[in-house]
């Protein structure tokens, strides 16, 4: 997959833990750990609002392009 | 909560509340419709003179006897039997639907289910209502013995509604795929 979900370390720098994020944003602990592990087929833009509003940062510090070639 | 999860909400609600109904008519058929065809055939004579006259057959009912009656009920049991199938896999559905079972392998194996029931129907009722025929006149003078074999209404209605019913299967595949893709999204 060449979108990259960088939230266990936006998760560390502003020294959140993964459960206050699931209950802020409104999904499972499953659910974020599948978002960190990049297993999940899409995001929506509501849950990348919440995520961004929890952690303070913009979806570019969430998501990076790697190019897989 | 947002508008648009209450929308959601009220929408499970009135799917629940409908498919309670729907399941509820499909049990009481159950029950009814072999009570009607026990009668019918051995009970009250005036229904089964009633249901072979639909048929094309007229013979006077008590002139039917005794062991062709049980035989001819037997046989006509079979598209019966059918019929019921088609109501248990319909409660089944709409019970599904109120546990929340809608996009699932189960509630697409309950359409298929009763849309291959419907096109057996539509082969076994009028060779059932055919060999009926035979029975119920086999002890009529010679001239007076008759085969009636008919492909009416309910064939038609059970052959089209079995149509729909194998494409909203195949619908429905799509759609669980759909639904399983969402599930991936947060």
């Amino acid at each position: 997959m060449p979108i990259v979900v960088n939230l266990d370390v936006m998760l560390a720098t502003r020294k959140k833990r993964s459960n206050e994020l699931a209950q802020f944003v409104g999904i499972t602990e499953q659910n974020v750990s599948l978002l960190k592990s990049g297993k999940v087929k899409g995001v929506r833009f509501s849950t990348l609002a919440k995520i961004c509003e929890f952690l303070d940062c913009q979806p570019g510090d969430l998501l990076a392009y790697e190019n897989e070639r | 909560m947002t508008q648009e999860t209450i929308s959601a909400s009220e929408t499970l609600d009135r799917i629940g509340r409908v498919s309670l109904l729907i399941q509820g008519l499909a049990l009481l058929f159950l029950v009814v419709l072999p009570a009607y065809h026990l009668m019918s055939w051995f009970a009250v004579d005036g229904w089964l003179q009633t249901h072979l006259a639909h048929r094309g057959v007229h013979v006077p009912v008590d002139e039917i006897a005794g062991s062709n009656r049980v035989f001819a009920f037997l046989v006509q049991t079979v598209p019966l039997a059918i019929a019921l199938l088609v109501l248990f896999w319909l409660q089944r559905l709409f019970a599904g639907y109120r546990r929340g079972e809608v996009f699932t392998l189960s509630s697409i194996g309950r359409f298929r289910a009763m849309a291959r029931m419907l096109f057996l129907f539509t082969l076994v009722n009028p060779l059932a209502g055919a060999l009926v025929s035979v029975i119920v006149t086999a002890g009529q003078p010679d001239g007076q013995r008759i085969v009636v074999i008919g492909f009416g209404i309910p064939e038609i209605a059970a052959l089209l509604t079995g149509g729909v019913l194998a494409a909203i299967g195949w619908v429905m595949v799509e759609a669980k795929r759909l639904a399983d893709d969402n599930t991936q999204i947060v």
